[in-house]
């Protein structure tokens, strides 16, 4: 049980960076030390949830790409996140937040990392990850979003069947580090694929890296520009898979099966953008749904997406 | 969405009362306790079963489709006639569950556990069983085209009557499985292993068996056309009356195969002889006798064969959609061939006391190209360049209207050079 907090804490909203204006701010109410465990206790819950956009950049960055689509969020995180800090006096996590946004404002105005970039960002993160390990300790992200983004990209390569999946985790191959560093050659003598569809895997996973940043385009962490064209298409795919369903002819049969394998593939888009997004828990529970739910909660998400945007 | 909630369902089950027919779609009923539920007719599609325990539950005629049931308990369920198409069954235990006439069609059995299941007449079209154990399943004429059987655990599982057309049984282990009857046209069995599998009858057209251990599988009357056998084991098999032509038997680890029609091992063939006798026939060596008199052979559209010398003993029929380049073919007494509508016979002979109907094309080699025939017939879509040496007592001729004929009719080798027939006819002919 924790104790009730009595101190008023900044709000984590405001992601925008914009320093609040000295002049207005109240002034901090001297704490107690138990007001202040507490406090400390409740931003550190509130913060795992808050710096998702900074986890989702080093995890972009750890994967291979330079993962820049995410700055602009991670700088809004992390300034709210500090004026925060400095109020429940956590020095160690302030000086963290300071060191780390050195790399991160040059990313953020470049509009590009770097190599030397990175490895800053990397070496700067660890104080982050050590002055607050339950908002920026990446393991347990990485271990929920990750089999989704691969489970993604590996049910998108045309030919890649059941076997040669298993095989491709057997071989070590199963995770977005090691695939995104892998040739085509090195995949089919170690996974014993067939070149064609070890290239194609190639392919795919590269197209994740292009759409990583490196330049490429920020909408990734855009939940309505990403979701919104592919829930259409789901929509249009369930329509005609329906309609195929009615009747029992070989062609039904035919052109039901051909719609049953375009929804699914349009769902492990879907399913690979929202956990790119960090919304690994809705990812997860959109899978056990049937797929007309499925649109329904898409709709709604995207509804709220477009809410909070306008909110904002 | 459902009428129930889970709290609600629970309830009712505690309660000991009846869900039949129940609008539950929808409903999340994950890791629930519902052994023995009794739910036949219920509504379930979409619903989350995950980990939930139906052992013994009646489910019969159920909508589940689209139903999560990951590791769902449903050993021993009565699912006769449900609706599970796309359901999510990845490690689900059904074990002696009851799933006759189910519709699993596109289905996620990745890993389930399927032992002694009954799957007859099921729909399990592009349904993925990839890992599943399927051990002592009776999957009789159940439909499975397009399914992932890949690495499965099949043992004495019974395919009787069942499509696997297309289907990936790739790695798996379907030792001493039944498959009697079953379609596996185009199927990939790539070192599955099938050692004292029943294939009798099966159809094994252009089938991927390579590197599949086949000892002793009975393969009487098996379609081989185009089947592929590179490096599969065959020791020991039966393979009395295999119909096909051009089966690719390249590297065969085999000792010897059984041709007996009884499959008693009383007619060994050893392995000089056994590539032939996959391909339909059998190459012509000292001393050599086709034991299998009687027999079909079928030589399908596609295949090519080059340089082979063929015999057929009395009585054998044979039918050629093939082409052949270069080949000689030994008919017995009474020995049918029938060159198919897809059949050429280019550069080839044909001798002995046979009946030959030629739909197709045939070219002689050198004269005569045909000798001692009982019967030649030219159907109406047929062409024969060729002579024809008679034997003692006079071949049967019938040409049908439209066909195409360069020919030569000779007498009786003796009297070869008092030939009375030397005349040569091209274009539109009749009777001959």
């Amino acid at each position: 049980m924790k104790t009730l907090l009595t101190v008023p804490l900044p709000s984590l909203e405001n992601s925008s960076g914009t320093p609040a204006p000295t002049a207005a701010a109240p002034t901090a109410p001297v704490l107690s030390a138990a007001d202040r465990a507490a406090a400390r206790a409740t931003l550190s819950d509130l913060a795992a949830e808050h710096v998702r956009p900074v986890r989702s950049l080093m995890l972009e960055l750890q994967w291979g790409g330079s993962a820049v689509a995410w700055t602009v969020a991670a700088r809004g995180a992390l300034s709210s996140l500090r004026r925060m800090a400095e109020q429940v006096e956590m020095e160690a996590l302030n000086q963290a937040i300071s060191a780390f946004l050195i790399p991160l404002d040059h990313a953020v105005v470049n509009e590009f990392i770097t190599e030397d970039l990175g490895r800053q960002l990397t070496a700067t993160y660890a104080a982050l990850v050590s002055a607050l390990p339950g908002a920026f300790e990446l393991e347990g992200d990485r271990d929920r979003r990750e089999p989704l983004l691969v489970q993604s990209v590996l049910g998108q390569v045309p030919g890649l069947e059941p076997l040669m999946v298993q095989r491709l985790f057997a071989v070590g191959l199963g995770r977005l580090d090691s695939l995104l560093r892998a040739t085509a050659e090195e995949v089919a003598v170690v996974a014993d694929l067939p070149g064609p569809t070890a290239a194609a895997l190639v392919a795919k996973a590269q197209e994740l890296r292009r759409t990583a940043g490196g330049g490429g385009p920020p909408e990734i962490t855009d939940a309505r520009r990403v979701l919104e064209p592919l829930v259409a298409t789901l929509k249009s795919q369930q329509q005609e898979y329906t309609r195929a369903a009615q009747g029992w002819s070989a062609d039904n049969l035919a052109a039901k099966r051909r719609h049953r394998r375009d929804r699914e593939l349009t769902f492990l888009k879907i399913k690979g953008a929202v956990a790119r997004l960090g919304d690994v828990d809705f990812a997860l529970r959109l899978q056990t749904y049937s797929f007309a739910r499925r649109i329904d909660e898409l709709e709604q998400y995207l509804q709220q997406a477009g809410g909070l945007a306008r909110a904002s | 969405m459902a009428e129930l909630t889970r709290d609600q369902v629970l309830e009712r089950f505690r309660r000991a009362e009846k869900l039949e027919r129940a609008d539950l779609r929808g409903i999340d009923l994950a890791k629930a306790p519902l052994p023995s539920a009794a739910l036949a007719r219920a509504d379930l599609e979409g619903a989350n079963l995950e980990g939930a325990n139906l052992r013994g539950a009646v489910l019969k005629n159920a909508n589940l489709r689209e139903a999560h049931l990951i590791g769902a308990d449903l050993r021993e369920c009565n699912l006769e006639c449900a609706d599970l198409e796309e359901a999510n069954l990845e490690r689900a235990n059904l074990t002696g569950a009851n799933l006759l006439r189910a519709n699993l069609e596109g289905a996620n059995l990745t890993g389930a556990t399927l032992t002694g299941a009954r799957l007859g007449f099921a729909q399990l079209g592009t349904a993925n069983l990839t890992g599943a154990d399927l051990r002592e399943a009776i999957l009789v004429h159940a439909e499975l085209a397009e399914a992932h059987l890949g690495n499965v655990k099949a043992t004495a599982a019974d395919f009787t009557g069942a499509n696997l057309r297309a289907a990936t049984l790739t790695g798996g282990d379907f030792t001493r499985a039944q498959f009697l009857d079953a379609q596996l046209v185009e199927a990939r069995a790539t070192g599955a292993k099938m050692g004292g599998a029943v294939l009798r009858k099966a159809d094994l057209t252009r089938t991927d068996l390579s590197k599949a251990d086949l000892a002793n599988a009975d393969l009487r009357q098996a379609h081989l056309a185009g089947t592929v056998f590179q490096g599969a084991t065959l020791t020991g098999a039966k393979v009395a009356g295999v119909m096909g032509g051009s089966a690719n038997v390249g590297d065969l680890q085999v000792t010897w195969v059984d041709a007996s029609p009884e499959g008693n091992g009383s007619a060994r063939v050893t392995d000089g002889e056994i590539p032939a006798l996959l391909g339909g026939a059998r190459t012509q060596g000292p001393g050599v006798r086709d034991r299998a008199a009687g027999d079909r052979r079928y030589f399908g559209r596609g295949d090519i064969l080059r340089n082979a010398t063929l015999e057929f003993t009395a009585g054998a029929k044979v039918e050629i959609d093939s082409v052949f380049e270069n080949c000689s073919i030994v008919l017995g007494e009474g020995a049918a061939v029938v060159v198919g509508q897809s059949g050429v016979l280019a550069d080839c002979q044909i001798s002995g006391a046979g009946d030959i109907t030629v739909h197709g094309q045939f070219f002689e080699r050198e004269r005569p190209g045909i000798v001692g025939p009982r019967a030649l017939v030219v159907t109406g879509r047929g062409a024969l360049d060729a002579s024809v040496q008679q034997a003692a007592t006079p071949t049967r001729f019938a040409f049908e209207r439209g066909c195409r004929l360069r020919l030569k009719v000779m007498k009786a080798s003796n009297s070869e050079a008092e030939a009375e027939a030397k005349e040569r006819k091209e274009g539109r002919l009749t009777h001959g």
